[in-house]
C-alpha cells in the first residue's frame, strides 16, 4: 500500500498509522479548501499556472540542470546535494563528499543549475594543473557548458572579458597573473581539490582569499589532512569569521596538546553543518562487486626484444642533455592543451615530431624494452652515431611520450611514426623495417588465449592507438571472432552502434581510450587492457567503464604487457604496490596528489626513463617509485581515517 | 537574453501585463523592455506607472527576475482562489460499431459474467486539476500534479490537456459542489513516484540518526553497568539513571520522529472543467443468483474505454470485481 494515499482513504485508523516503507511517519493529507473563482478566461488559468511554474523554479524543487546533459549519471545524492546547496547555503560550501562520489558532477550541476538560471554570468575554475583539460572537457561534453582555459600569456584584459574560465592554481597565482586574475570580479569560484589551501601561509590560500566573488564552492575529500586549523582556514575561505577568530577556534575547538582532537563537537558539527556537504558511501549506499586485476608480463620474441633494443639506444642518443628535458610541473601547467588524445596520436605524432610541438598534458604514454638484444636476432640496424649532428633536431618531452607510446602498444601503432622519423633522419631507417618484419607480437597471442577462454562473456578490449585497435580489428577477423569497434573518431550515431552491437550481438568490443564514456556497459564484467596508459587515472577511467553503478558481477581486468617493458614497471608500482585494482574509484587520484610535489605521474615516468641510462638505475628509481606510492598512501589513509572520524555521517 | 527562465520570465510578465490592460513594449530576446501599467497592476507590483522592465535584478525599473520580488506582486494580479474555468466540446467522433470486443479486451470481471446490453452518447463532465503539493519534513519537496478525471465515476484518465491540445469554447456551467477526493487521492498516488528519491534520501537520513542515537544511548548505559554496585543504594542508583538513559532515549526517538515526519499539504490551484460528449456503455452484470447494470464511458478524447473507480479506495481499475451490492472493487477490496 502506497504510505501517502493512505493517508487520504476513508479509514481514521489507517491515516494515523500510515508510514513510509523506511519508517518515517506521515501525517495525514487534509482535504484542501476549494474556494472556486470563476472565470471565462483561459489565459488567466494559464497565467496562474506559469506563476506557480515559476515559484517553483525560484524554489529550486525544478532542477533545471538535469535537462540536457550528455552522459551524466544522475544519482540521488548528487541531486539532492545540488538542492540543499541552492535552498540553505546559498552558493556558499564546502562540498567534502568520500572520493569517487561525483564532487565534481555536483558542482558541474550547480554551476549549470546557476547560470541556466541566469544567478551568476562570470564563473572561474581552479584546479591542479593536470585536471584543467579534464574540467573542460567534462564540462563541454557533458554539460554544455563552454569555458576557456586559461593561458600563461594572457594578460589583465583577457582575464577581465572571458565570463567563463578555468585555471590551474599554479598559472592563477603565479606573479603574473595573480593580480589580474583576483582583480576581476567572479560570480562564482569553483576551487577544485581545495585541500591544496589548506594553509594560510600559501599563495593558493592567498589567491583564493583575494578572489572578488560572490559564490564559492570548494570541493575536497579530505578537508583536514593533518590538523584542525586546516579545516579552520578552508572554511574562512568560504564564510569568513564563520568560525570566528583562529585563537578563538583553537581555544574553543581544539583540544590542547593534539590538533587533530576536536572539543565541543556538538558545537562544531552545527558550525560545520552550515556550510559543509559530505555525502558517504554508506549514505549513499553504493556498494560495487569486487574486482580483480591480472597481469601477464610477456615474454617478447627477438625480433621485438630487437627493435626496442635499438629504439631506446636511438632515442636517448637523440635526446638532449638531461637538464633541459625534466621540466617542472609548473611548465607542463603552461602548455597548451587543446587537443584530444586521439587527435594527437591520429592527426598523426609524426607532423609534431616534424614540428617539434610541445605537448605533454593527457598523453597515454607507452612503455619501452630495456632488454639487451638476442644472440639469435636478425640483422641489427646501424648503431646512432655518437653525436648528434648540427642539423638533427632533439626530441622534446611530447615526442619522447608519443613513441615510446605506440612502442608500448603495438609496433604497427610506431611503423608510422618511425616513417616520420625516417624522414628526418636516415639512421631510423633500420627501425622501420624491423617494425615492418614483426610478425605477431606476445600479446597478441596472449589476447586470443584470454578470448578463446572468455566462454560466452562479454569482453571489452582497450587500446589507446587507432593503428593498434585496427591492426587488432584484422586479427580478430583473421580468427573469426566477432567484433565491434569504438573509436573518438566515429560518430554518435556510429558509436551507439557499436554499443548496440556489442550488447546483442559481438562478444568484444574493440575501444580507444575515448571509448563508451557515458554508455551502459556493466553488461560485460571483463576488460583487456591490451596496451597500458602512464596515467593512472585513465586506467582507472577504463575499469570504470564497467566497474561502476549497475554492475552486479565481479569485474575481472586482464593487463597485457611486454616483459622488460616500462609498462610493466609502471604495473609493478600500481598494482603491486599501490594495489589500485583494489581501492576504490577515485582513490588512486588521492593518492597521487601526495607525491612528487604534484607531479603527473606520467611526466614522472619519463622523467625516470631519463635519468636511468641503464637497465639496473632503471629497476632502482621504479623502486624508489614505488616506495613513495606506499608512504603517499599511507597519507591518504591517514588522512581519510582522521577525516573520517571527523565528521562521520553527519553532514549528508 | 541568453538563458531560458529569463525568456520565461519575459514571457510571463508581458502576458501578465497586456492582461491587465498595460502597454508593453518588450521584444523578444532583450533583457530590457517598457511598459506603461494600469492603475491596478501598478499598485498590485508597487511600481510607478511608466516603468522600465529588466531581466537583471540590478537595472533601474521593475526587475523581472526570479530573485526579484516580481513574483510575489505579479500574485496580486490573479485571483487569490482556484481558478475554475468551465469549457466544453460540442462534437466529436464517438465510435459505432459494436462494444463487446473492446469490452472484453479492457476490462477483465473475475467474479461475474458481463454483457454489453447497449451504449448511447451523453456529455460527461471532465476535471481537470491543477494542485501544488508539498512534503515539509527536515527537508521540503515541492511541485506541481495535474490529474485528470472522470467527475461521474471518479476513474482517473490520460487526457490531453484542454487548455492547449482541444478545441474547447467557454461553457456556461452552473457552478455545482465539486467532490474533490477523488483527485486528491490520485494526486496522492502522483506525489508518492515523483518523491521517491527524496523520500529514500530522507529515509536514509532517519535510519542514520536512529542509529547514532541508540549506540550513544547503548554507550551510556555500559558506562553505567561498568563496575558492580557494592550497596543498595549504588544498586538503586544504577537502576534509576538506567530508567532515565531509557526514557531520554525514548523521547528522543519521539523527536527525531518527529522532526522527520513527513507533512504533505495540497492547493488545488486551477481546475478546468471540460464538458464533452461520451458514449455511455451499459453493461449487464451477472453474479450469483444477481444481476445489475453498471455503466462505462467511451472517451471521444482518448477514443478509447475508460476505467472504473474502485467503490472502496477509489483506485482506478480495470480487473473489477464486484461486491454483492455491486459495486466495483479492485482486487484488494474484494479480498478485504
Amino acid at each position: 500500500m502506497l504510505w501517502l494515499s493512505r493517508g487520504v482513504s476513508q479509514s481514521n485508523a489507517e491515516e494515523d498509522s500510515a508510514v513510509t516503507a523506511g519508517g518515517i511517519p506521515v501525517a495525514s493529507l487534509a482535504e484542501p479548501a476549494f474556494l472556486a473563482a470563476y472565470t471565462h478566461d483561459a489565459t488567466v488559468v494559464r497565467l496562474r499556472l506559469e506563476l506557480e511554474r515559476l515559484k517553483l523554479l525560484r524554489g529550486f524543487d525544478e532542477l533545471l540542470c538535469l535537462e540536457g546533459l550528455h552522459g551524466v549519471e544522475q544519482l540521488p545524492h548528487q541531486i539532492e546535494t545540488v538542492r540543499k546547496v541552492l535552498r540553505y547555503f546559498h552558493g556558499r560550501v564546502l562540498l567534502a563528499d568520500e572520493v569517487g562520489l561525483g564532487k565534481t558532477i555536483e558542482a558541474a550541476l550547480l554551476l549549470r543549475e546557476y547560470l541556466l538560471r541566469g544567478l551568476i554570468r562570470r564563473v572561474l575554475i581552479l584546479t591542479p594543473a593536470p585536471l584543467t583539460g579534464q574540467w573542460r572537457d567534462e564540462l563541454s561534453g557533458k554539460f554544455g557548458l563552454a569555458f576557456d582555459l586559461a593561458r600563461p600569456g594572457w594578460d589583465s584584459s583577457d582575464w577581465a572579458s572571458r565570463h567563463c574560465v578555468i585555471a590551474s592554481l599554479a598559472l592563477a597565482k603565479s606573479r603574473r597573473h595573480f593580480q589580474a586574475c583576483s582583480a576581476s570580479g567572479w560570480d562564482l569560484v569553483v576551487v577544485d581539490e581545495a585541500h591544496h589551501c589548506k594553509n594560510r601561509t600559501t599563495r593558493n590560500w592567498q589567491l583564493v582569499n583575494a578572489l572578488k566573488r560572490r559564490h564559492i564552492f570548494l570541493l575536497t575529500a579530505t578537508p583536514v589532512q593533518n590538523n584542525l586549523v586546516e579545516l579552520y582556514n578552508l572554511l574562512t575561505l568560504l564564510e569568513p569569521g564563520h568560525l570566528h577568530t583562529e585563537a578563538d577556534f583553537k581555544k574553543n575547538f581544539v583540544t590542547r596538546g593534539n590538533p587533530r582532537d576536536p572539543r565541543n563537537r556538538r558545537v562544531l558539527r552545527e558550525l560545520l553543518g552550515q556550510v559543509m556537504i559530505r555525502n558517504t558511501r554508506g549514505l549513499v549506499n553504493i556498494k560495487l562487486p569486487r574486482r580483480y586485476a591480472q597481469t601477464y608480463a610477456l615474454e617478447p620474441g627477438a625480433d621485438e626484444a630487437q627493435l626496442y633494443h635499438h629504439l631506446d639506444s636511438y632515442l636517448r642518443w637523440r635526446c638532449p642533455p638531461l637538464t633541459d628535458q625534466v621540466s617542472s610541473d609548473a611548465d607542463a601547467a603552461e602548455i597548451p592543451d587543446d587537443a584530444e588524445t586521439e587527435d594527437a596520436v591520429e592527426s598523426g605524432p609524426l607532423a609534431r615530431l616534424a614540428g617539434g610541438r610541445l605537448r605533454t598534458a593527457n598523453v597515454p604514454q607507452p612503455g619501452l624494452f630495456q632488454a639487451p638484444p638476442r644472440e639469435d636476432a636478425p640483422v641489427p640496424p646501424e648503431a646512432p652515431e655518437p653525436a648528434l649532428p648540427a642539423d638533427l633536431p632533439w626530441l622534446n618531452r611530447f615526442q619522447l611520450n608519443s613513441i615510446l607510446m605506440a612502442a608500448g602498444s603495438h609496433p604497427r601503432a610506431l611503423r608510422p611514426m618511425l616513417e616520420r622519423l625516417g624522414v628526418q633522419d636516415y639512421r631510423a631507417g633500420p627501425l622501420l623495417e624491423l617494425a615492418r618484419g614483426l610478425k605477431e607480437s606476445a600479446k597478441e597471442k596472449k589476447l586470443l588465449q584470454l578470448l578463446a577462454g572468455a566462454h560466452g562473456e562479454k569482453v571489452l578490449i582497450f587500446a589507446n592507438f587507432r593503428a593498434t585497435l585496427d591492426h587488432l580489428a584484422g586479427l580478430l577477423q583473421r580468427h573469426g571472432i566477432t567484433f565491434a569497434l569504438f573509436h573518438g573518431s566515429q560518430s554518435q550515431l556510429e558509436k551507439e552502434m557499436a554499443i548496440d552491437q556489442f550488447k546483442h550481438a559481438a562478444p568484444v568490443l574493440l575501444c580507444s581510450d575515448s571509448g563508451g564514456e557515458g554508455f551502459n556497459l556493466q553488461f560485460c564484467n571483463t576488460l583487456i587492457n591490451f596496451d597500458l596508459p602512464w596515467n593512472p587515472m585513465r586506467i582507472e577511467q577504463r575499469v570504470g567503464r564497467i566497474h561502476r553503478i549497475g554492475q552486479t558481477r565481479e569485474v575481472f581486468v586482464f593487463n597485457l604487457c611486454t616483459r622488460g617493458s616500462l609498462e610493466e614497471k609502471i604495473l609493478g608500482v600500481l598494482n603491486d604496490k599501490l594495489r589500485m585494482f583494489e581501492l576504490v574509484v577515485g582513490e588512486v587520484g588521492s593518492i597521487l596528489g601526495n607525491i612528487e610535489k604534484g607531479e603527473e605521474f606520467e611526466s614522472l615516468v619519463l622523467s625516470l626513463w631519463l635519468k636511468s641510462r641503464r637497465h639496473e638505475e632503471l629497476d632502482a628509481a621504479f623502486e624508489n617509485l614505488g616506495a613513495s606510492l606506499l608512504e603517499a598512501q599511507a597519507q591518504y589513509l591517514q588522512t581519510r581515517q582522521l577525516d573520517e572520524a571527523l565528521f562521520g555521517e553527519d553532514y549528508a | 537574453m541568453s538563458n531560458p527562465i529569463e525568456q520565461r520570465m519575459r514571457d510571463f510578465a508581458v502576458a501578465l501585463l497586456e492582461h491587465a490592460g498595460c502597454l508593453v513594449e518588450w521584444p523578444e530576446h532583450q533583457p530590457r523592455g517598457f511598459a506603461v501599467l494600469s492603475p491596478l497592476a501598478a499598485a498590485a507590483l508597487e511600481s510607478p506607472p511608466t516603468t522600465e522592465l529588466s531581466t537583471a535584478a540590478e537595472q533601474n525599473g521593475l526587475a523581472v527576475s526570479l530573485g526579484s520580488s516580481f513574483l510575489e506582486r505579479a500574485e496580486g494580479m490573479l485571483p487569490p482562489q482556484t481558478s475554475v474555468l468551465p469549457l466544453r466540446i460540442d462534437t466529436l467522433y464517438l465510435k459505432k460499431s459494436a462494444l463487446d470486443e473492446p469490452v472484453a479486451r479492457t476490462f477483465a470481471f473475475p467474479n461475474a459474467r458481463i454483457r454489453v446490453a447497449g451504449a448511447l452518447p451523453q456529455r460527461v463532465e471532465y476535471h481537470f486539476w491543477h494542485f501544488a503539493v508539498a512534503l515539509k519534513s527536515d527537508e521540503h519537496f515541492e511541485t506541481l500534479l495535474e490529474v485528470a478525471l472522470n467527475a461521474r465515476t471518479g476513474a482517473v484518465l490520460t487526457l490531453p490537456d484542454p487548455l492547449h491540445n482541444i478545441d474547447a469554447r467557454a461553457a456556461n456551467l452552473e457552478a455545482a459542489a465539486v467532490d474533490m477526493r477523488p483527485a486528491v487521492r490520485a494526486a496522492a498516488v502522483q506525489l508518492e513516484a515523483r518523491a521517491a528519491d527524496f523520500i529514500q534520501r530522507l529515509e536514509a537520513r532517519l535510519a542514520r540518526d536512529q542509529q547514532r542515537l541508540r549506540s550513544y544511548y547503548a554507550a551510556l548505559l555500559d558506562d553505567a553497568d561498568g563496575r558492580l554496585p557494592r550497596t543498595e543504594i549504588e544498586a538503586e542508583q544504577r537502576a534509576a539513571h538506567r530508567r532515565a538513559v531509557q526514557l531520554e532515549l525514548a523521547r528522543k526517538t519521539e523527536e527525531l520522529r518527529e522532526r522527520y515526519t513527513l507533512r504533505p499539504t495540497l492547493r488545488p490551484v486551477a481546475l478546468v472543467r471540460l464538458e464533452a460528449p461520451a458514449l455511455a456503455v451499459t453493461l449487464q452484470v451477472h453474479r450469483r443468483d444477481g444481476e445489475a447494470t453498471i455503466r462505462v464511458f467511451w472517451n471521444a478524447l482518448s477514443k478509447s474505454l475508460e476505467p472504473l473507480a474502485c467503490g472502496g479506495c477509489g483506485e482506478t481499475i480495470y480487473c473489477v470485481y464486484f461486491d454483492d451490492n455491486f459495486m466495483p472493487q479492485c482486487a484488494r477490496c474484494a479480498a478485504a
